[in-house]
């Protein structure tokens, strides 16, 4: 097999057919969903019928409607607030490194990422009861937080920190350092903090089906309690129409991140 | 001074405030919420149901977590020479699943686990001899492991990378202009340097493995019954203390064995630090 030239010379044609291979095999099962969203089947069969439109269809009946509409706004306010709590706690380490609080928010940080979600729910339970919102809001504002507070962390350290001494040599408070003199050097980082932060909500299932009333219903319990109970592939058909545009997004901020930490 | 002291407050008191409310009160709660006494637990579940379930699965986060690992970091390895064209790309492929809700993508590896899905017609062309059914691979602990190397490795190849692409260049050049063989290269340069990455790679899908829900709920079987997936069934049952107590155990074990490798990669960073100066 012909070799490709790259970067940093030549890569063989068989080392590309394993990384293509093993992309696949990774990527199979997504693509099956994503068949699935076309399928006109209620079993979960990719091969049955033509190509089908009705699971988009179905996406427009109120409840999945309700649903995804549901978890937009939770994504969207945890995001939020995540970003409001991350912004901060990150420009004081950065700030003050060697402080005894920087290094307990990171330990807490990377705690959170380590936590098993049902330990957590067990634990909301208990502290909040049948509450149905406030806990779940919290919960995933918790599980969101590191995103965007690691992924500021990673570009700050790329910032020299003549600017920001510069900035305060000129008079510049800390908030506005932060607001008006990193932060805006910082934004590939800051979208992909808010994008792992949306998705960590957007998929976050166990706080939803433990915590949550039957009134409540976000579009990760709506796949989880139908998928049990029926064939229904309506959030197939929606997962079909956001997969890609989290990929792409994902990549494309990654790449920007990982190039700028290079540098 | 109190100026300042005040001023850094600010910066904390969003951060100190979602740690309080979100994390120490609830922890509080779950230590505080174990008040059964061990004959009333021991009704509800034996010690030794505890020590299999615990068992099981450890084995299976270990597993998920080498076999994920060793992925990430091959697949890392041939991303890095590419173009930043071909990178996009292989990422790409890498993070799609992520997009996809993590309930579709077991219910999609179910599909491709059960009998006359495209994988049974490959097991078919690759054991031609065998002439009765094959055995099913579904709800069994490989197909759990499988479900959660899948579900682990974007997150692995995502903390890979960075580490990967910093590699010095002009270290792997010299180690080539002084006739090192490729594969010797790999394993007294580039290993080394990448273990403390490798490191916090394995115990990352370790602990994220270990608190999966919906993946070994979905395909796991009876036999293999995992510590969240027992949390979930006495918590659904009403036993909330019996569920406290694992939800305990669940939360203490990953963060142990987080903290003693991360020390490990600590110290391996500090000396590659001296090595590469």
């Amino acid at each position: 097999m012909q070799n490709i030239k790259t970067d940093s010379g030549s890569l063989s044609g068989k080392r590309i057919l394993a990384a293509v291979l093993l992309s696949i095999v990774m990527a199979a099962p997504a693509i099956v969903v994503y068949r699935l969203a076309f399928s006109s089947s209620h079993f979960l069969d990719v091969r049955t019928g033509p190509i089908n439109f009705q699971w988009f269809v179905a996406a427009t009946t109120p409840y999945w409607l309700n649903a995804t509409i549901t978890s937009v706004l939770l994504a969207l306010g945890v995001t939020s607030a995540a970003i409001f709590i991350a912004v901060p706690a990150a420009f004081y380490h950065f700030r003050w490194p060697g402080a005894l609080s920087s290094r307990a928010i990171d330990l807490a940080a990377t705690a959170i990422l380590l936590i098993p979600p049902i330990s957590l729910a067990v634990g909301y339970f208990r502290s909040f009861g049948d509450v149905s919102i406030l806990p779940l809001v919290l919960g995933h504002v918790l599980l969101a937080f590191p995103f965007p507070y690691f992924s500021l962390r990673v570009g700050l350290a790329s910032v020299p920190s003549d600017v920001s001494d510069a900035a305060g040599l000129l008079g510049a408070s800390d908030f506005d350092i932060m607001l008006r003199v990193l932060l805006p050097t910082l934004r590939s980082y800051l979208l992909l903090g808010a994008l792992l932060a949306f998705l960590t909500s957007w998929d976050e299932t166990v706080l939803s089906v433990f915590l949550t009333r039957p009134d409540l219903v976000t579009l990760p319990k709506a796949v989880w309690e139908t998928m049990q109970r029926e064939r229904n592939l309506t959030a197939a058909a929606i997962n079909a129409i956001v997969a890609p545009l989290f990929a792409i997004s994902i990549v494309q901020l990654f790449i920007q991140s990982s190039k700028k930490a290079k540098l | 001074m109190a100026a300042s002291l005040t001023a850094r407050l600010w910066f904390l008191i969003p951060v100190l405030l979602l740690l309080i409310a979100g994390l120490v009160f609830p922890l509080y709660s779950l230590v505080s919420g174990i008040n059964a006494s061990p004959e009333s637990m021991s009704r509800v579940l034996s010690l030794d149901v505890i020590i299999h379930v615990q068992m099981t699965t450890l084995r299976i986060a270990g597993l998920v977590a080498i076999l994920s690992t060793v992925l990430a970091t091959s697949v890392t390895l041939l991303i890095r020479p590419l173009t930043s064209a071909m990178q996009r790309v292989a990422l790409l492929v890498c993070f799609f699943p992520l997009g996809v809700h993590i309930a579709f993508r077991v219910f999609g590896i179910q599909y491709l686990m059960s009998s006359g899905s495209p994988f049974s017609y490959l097991l078919r062309y690759v054991f031609p001899w065998w002439t009765g059914d094959l055995p099913s691979l579904l709800f069994t602990e490989i197909a759990t492991v499988i479900g959660l190397i899948h579900w682990t490795f974007p997150t692995a190849v995502l903390v890979m990378f960075p580490p990967t692409l910093k590699l010095r260049e002009d270290l792997l050049e010299a180690a080539s202009l002084l006739g090192a063989p490729r594969f010797a290269t790999l394993v007294r340069l580039m290993l080394p340097l990448l273990l403390p990455a490798i490191l916090l790679t394995f115990s990352l899908t370790f602990c994220l493995a270990y608190g999966a829900f919906i993946t070994p709920a979905a395909l796991g079987g009876l036999n293999d019954i995992t510590l969240s997936r027992l949390i979930g069934a006495l918590f659904n049952e009403g036993q909330s203390d019996s569920a406290s107590l694992l939800a305990m155990i669940g939360l203490v074990t990953p963060l142990m064995i987080f903290g003693a490798i991360y020390i490990l990669a600590s110290w391996l960073k500090r000396r590659n630090a001296e090595y590469q100066n």
